[in-house]
């Protein structure tokens, strides 16, 4: 992965580095040079998250339409969140049964796609240039491209499956029950980003594992089972968690995906569109403020689950998570 | 000594700096006499606006008005809330008056009508119709400005071919026609319908209001409260259940889940709503809810061109909503009419000035013919001058319709923009995609719902 | 599976005779089989892989195929054009203002890109080039940041920029992006933590400035890393959607691709083929960009070196 020209390499000196500068010989620390280089993301790491955490956490007891001054309403937003705002819970669900359903999913299509590009001998850059492409593609041009190919009356995928023998397809977007499915699939079409990393993770699982494995009989399942799935696990480990973050944070698709059809039910409207909604439609920042809050609490609780139990069922190679 | 004595010279001005950057209300004039408006107007409706307001400018020497356009409702009302916002603001859009006025935003300007000397004479000046739109909560806080109409179209020539002369003028003789003119491909799907009470069939989101305009449903103090109609005037659950048997009987031979799927299909295979595609056009619709500005394309197939003869070959007509049975006598006649208003700002602090300007603006037929031809928005102004010189025959009817009493909008309540339209709506999709069991109970919740959303706006 | 010498051709088998040959015969005839079994296997592999790739094409080739049809026959069930309408490849630029977006768009991600990459190459320089107090702490902290959900942070970061009067403009969408990036610095500082310590040392010694060092030496070794986040920056401006729908969606003129094409709908005298054809215009450049820098793209994104 690193250049290393030739020339200027030189024999390592003994007496052990540590990290980078030798230990026998300390240069002076340069530290306005530290400082200046960190300077642009002390001050937007100041800025733009911690100041703006803060007030965001004091907004969300307020009542604040943003060209009045806030007004403090302590718990008010709370008891509405929980009690009075039927929207909250309808979006709490979506994004909770979208996650339960579409992360596992992804990892599994994900490590499907990539093992299946580990395969064969001649070609894999070629497929794996395909499988990578969608993912690529602007979330809102996706999203179109699906809203045409799934319409009830003149998409293709429905007059394919009516050619198959499915009499009556869903109309997906159109259908509350089924809109999610559909975005799902939009989601596992966009797979290729997920893929690559379990790519690396399979490419780089010890060949010599794989001989062992075979040398004592292991049947092609046996050896992913023992072999390939404990090492991939960090992979894994690293997919879900950035999945939980990622699916709480869920938008664009959804928004111009209900854009495109009457979503009467909600049935595509998650969290972050009710903050949006909250922010910037009904212009209660206060609201809105105590929402991404709630979401904060939630995203941490199921990340702290995570990285909880990964000392069970996370193999490192190099003993631990942080080297 | 001398460094620190410098360092906090400079923050000083580093902060005044900071603080001057941070005003944003634009420079108010020197004089007192200063009348502002705030508007959503822009482009060429903008330039008519304006004109309008240098005629009043004109007659008025002694007063400084200044109109802002291209300014969206929700701004205004967030600047009035704070006490940064104009004199006059116009709510440009139907359906957002009691968002200002029963948010307070707008005055009362009943007293200021009333004035023998400088007053208005509202009841010969305006609609009827458009004053009782133009009052929350019976407190006249707005003037009215134009129109939007809606109207019911229908294919004369398809009405023709199965032997009908005029439009339906019952709910009941509406589905009789429809199920006539319906027809089916060889897969069971809809070919052509004859017309379709559907949420959401075009992009317009109000297919629950005309629905309930049908019906003669009310949507505030069914009992004199400013409390919200859906849980307690029957009218809606009538309108509901004829809108579920309609689709039944029509599309579905009975059977509701069949007719609600092919609908479904039927509005996803929608021809686009901008040019000839529209399935009026085609005749893949024969009779329609829609508003009066649409006329002008499916007279010529461009939506912006106003013409005696029509060009595009679809011979069409304009008629009242048909209403249920036992309220032809006192309701036909009547569409949905929205009226964009005007009104004075809680703080302002030229009120007299405010509504001299505001009386100006709302009787100018000048401006109210000119806005008519350019923006299709019939005036409400009862005069003759406020009609265009030259609107064709085919397009009469939409005056009648302004003129009957009966053609308002809902009543007002300090709701969001559209808010409990919105809601109604959503309730209207889901409720003809089989998805909401009991109607009645549904409404009732709806109008909790809309009765907690005022509460928490008050 | 009956004699293994069913595998080898008769005149062989005539010549080789004798248990030393019968284990010759035994040894070639299991290669064989072998090798057809690998054939086997790799037309199985290939076919599913080939099956998988049609189901990825599949929307690209359909909205590539709609984008050629006339109005009406888009919202037919036809699949191939009839005819082939080319000009709407030119007329959805007079129908919507098209090339208006895409130079917006164009500006902003480069803009923001040139930002990033200015900004993020510091700081990932001193957190793997350098020993100090903290390091670790601060590198903890970013990697936390990247944790930290967008919506706790937008709303009063849009208040910021309300009033500074900065909306609806497309400051909001560029100068952010020169106060660093989490994922660049990570990305960028595995990268340098690569690169052998003998090199920086060997510098040092001879005097060098740690800014010249930084400038002259690491960073042209880092190209590839650097390509890397320069990309992905660029990719993740020009499919932003939230951002402006944040802070550009009142100025039309301000409009981005992403934000004109949501809007097609409601946009007279534009219909569903031309939703398709603008949908390709906007996704070509990212996807002919693609073409021309998968490598990069791809190790960048196995640089995030998920073991650590």
């Amino acid at each position: 992965m690193g250049i290393t020209p030739a020339a200027l390499f030189t024999p390592r000196r003994s007496g052990g580095s540590v990290a980078g500068v030798p230990k026998r010989k300390r240069l002076k620390r340069p530290r306005l040079f530290i400082f200046l280089c960190l300077s642009p993301w002390i001050f937007g790491m100041v800025g733009f998250t911690l100041y703006p955490m803060i007030a965001s956490f004091y907004q969300s007891f307020t009542k604040f339409n943003l060209i009045d001054s806030p007004k403090w309403v302590g718990l008010q937003n709370f008891h509405r969140m929980f009690f009075q705002d039927p929207l909250f819970w309808k979006a709490l669900k979506n994004t909770m049964w979208i996650s339960a359903i579409s992360i596992p999913l992804r990892i599994a299509f994900a490590i499907f796609a990539a093992w299946i590009l580990t395969k064969p001998k001649r070609g894999t850059n070629f497929y794996r240039t395909i499988f990578f492409l969608p993912s690529m593609v602007p979330a809102v041009a996706g999203t179109m491209v699906f809203a045409y190919i799934f319409n009830p009356a003149y998409g293709p995928v429905n007059r394919g499956l009516q050619a198959i023998g499915i009499k009556n397809p869903p109309f997906w977007f159109m259908d509350p029950h089924w809109s999610k499915w559909g975005l799902i699939i939009l989601g596992l079409w966009g797979i290729g980003d997920t893929m690559i990393i379990f790519l690396a993770g399979l490419l780089d699982v010890p060949r010599t594992l794989y001989e062992a494995a075979s040398l004592e009989g292991a049947s092609a399942w046996q050896s992913f089972r023992y072999v390939t799935f404990p090492m991939i696990t960090p992979v894994i480990f690293f997919s879900g968690v950035t999945g939980v973050i990622g699916s709480f944070q869920y938008f664009t698709q959804a928004y111009v995906a209900s854009g495109q059809v009457n979503d009467y039910s909600h049935s595509m409207y998650f969290y972050a569109t009710h903050i949006y909604h909250e922010a910037f439609q009904a212009y209660d920042m206060g609201y809105a403020s105590a929402l991404a809050w709630v979401l904060l609490v939630i995203t941490l609780f199921f990340t702290a689950i995570i990285l909880r139990t990964q000392k069970r069922w996370v193999h490192y190679p190099n003993g631990s998570l942080f080297k | 000594m001398r460094k620190k004595a410098l360092l906090a010279s400079l923050t000083g001005a580093a902060i005044l700096l900071g603080g001057l950057a941070g005003v944003a209300v634009p420079a108010s004039a020197a004089s007192t006499r200063t009348v502002t408006i705030w508007s959503n107007y822009n482009g060429a409706g903008l330039d008519l606006w304006n004109s309008a307001v240098a005629r009043v400018q004109a007659a008025h020497p002694e007063l400084k008005v200044v109109s802002v356009g291209s300014i969206d409702m929700a701004k205004s009302l967030a600047a009035i809330n704070a006490g940064t916002g104009p004199d006059l603001s116009v709510s440009s859009g139907s359906g957002n008056l009691g968002w200002f006025c029963g948010s307070g935003a707008w005055q009362d300007i009943s007293k200021l009508a009333r004035n023998s000397a400088t007053g208005l004479n509202l009841t010969t000046t305006f609609t009827a119709a458009s004053l009782a739109a133009t009052t929350s909560n019976h407190i006249r806080c707005g003037l009215p400005l134009s129109t939007e109409v809606f109207a019911f179209y229908f294919n004369k020539d398809i009405l023709a071919k199965y032997g009908y002369a005029a439009p339906p003028k019952t709910t009941d003789e509406l589905t009789a026609m429809s199920k006539k003119m319906t027809t089916f491909d060889a897969n069971g799907d809809i070919k052509s319908a004859g017309f379709v009470p559907w949420a959401g069939y075009y992009g317009f989101a109000m297919d629950s209001m005309w629905l309930g305009q049908m019906f003669g449903a009310k949507w505030y103090s069914v009992d004199g409260k400013g409390t919200s109609g859906f849980g307690v005037d029957p009218a809606w659950t009538a309108a509901f259940n004829w809108q579920r048997h309609f689709i039944a009987t029509v599309f579905g031979g009975g059977d509701f889940a069949k007719g609600s799927r092919l609908v479904t299909k039927f509005v996803a295979g929608r021809g686009d709503e901008w040019g000839t595609s529209h399935d009026f056009m085609t005749g893949r619709v024969a009779m329609k809810w829609d508003a009066n500005w649409m006329s002008q394309m499916f007279c010529t197939g461009d939506n912006w061109v106003i013409a005696s003869t029509c060009t595009s070959g679809l011979n069409f007509g304009i008629a009242p909503f048909p209403v249920a049975p036992k309220l032809v006598s006192t309701l036909y006649g009547a569409g949905v009419v929205g009226e964009p208003s005007i009104g004075i700002s809680k703080g302002s602090k030229n009120v007299k000035d405010a509504w001299t300007v505001m009386k100006a603006l709302a009787t100018d037929t000048t401006f109210a013919s000119a806005y008519d031809s350019y923006g299709a928005s019939p005036s409400v102004l009862l005069s003759s001058l406020a009609k265009p010189k030259t609107q064709p025959a085919w397009y009469e009817p939409i005056y009648s319709i302004v003129k009957n009493p009966k053609s308002g909008y809902h009543t007002m309540q300090n709701t969001g923009e559209h808010q409990e339209e919105g809601l109604l709506q959503d309730l209207m999709a889901s409720w003809q995609a089989g998805q909401t069991p009991n109607i009645s109970s549904a409404l009732s919740d709806l109008g909790t719902q809309v009765n907690q959303i005022i509460a928490y706006n008050k | 599976m009956g004699s293994l010498s069913e595998w080898i051709p008769l005149q062989m088998r005539q010549k080789l005779t004798g248990t030393e040959s019968q284990h010759y015969l035994d040894a070639l005839a299991a290669k064989r089989k072998k090798k057809v079994n690998a054939f086997l296997h790799a037309v199985a592999q290939h076919a599913v892989l080939i099956s998988l790739s049609a189901v990825f094409l599949l929307p690209l080739f359909l909205v590539t195929v709609i984008s050629l049809m006339n109005h009406g026959q888009a919202q037919t069930r036809s699949l191939w054009p009839h005819p082939f309408v080319w000009h709407n490849y030119f007329d959805v630029f007079t129908a919507v203002p098209f090339l208006k977006w895409t130079l917006n768009t164009m500006f902003v991600s480069v803009l923001a890109t040139i930002g990033t990459v200015i900004s993020s190459v510091p700081p990932a320089y001193v957190l793997s080039r350098l020993q100090w107090r903290g390091r670790g702490i601060t590198f903890i902290i970013i990697l936390s940041t990247m944790m930290l959900p967008g919506q706790v942070t937008m709303i009063p970061v849009y208040i910021i920029f309300a009033k500074l009067h900065w909306i609806p403009s497309f400051l909001p969408l560029i100068v952010p992006a020169f106060f660093a990036d989490a994922f660049s610095i990570f990305l960028l500082r595995q990268f340098f933590v690569s690169i052998p310590d003998e090199i920086s040392d060997a510098a040092r010694i001879d005097g060098c400035s740690e800014f010249k060092l930084m400038m002259r030496i690491i960073v042209p070794l880092a190209k590839p890393a650097i390509m890397a986040i320069a990309l992905f920056s660029f990719l993740g401006s020009w499919n932003d959607f939230f951002g402006p729908l944040l802070y550009i969606v009142e100025n039309p003129n301000l409009w981005t691709l992403g934000i004109g094409l949501n809007s097609f709908q409601g946009l007279h005298h534009v219909e569903a083929n031309m939703m398709m054809t603008a949908s390709v215009l906007f996704m070509a450049p990212v996807i002919i960009l693609f073409f021309f820098a998968q490598k990069v793209f791809i190790e960048g994104i196995t640089l995030t070196g998920v073991k650590g």
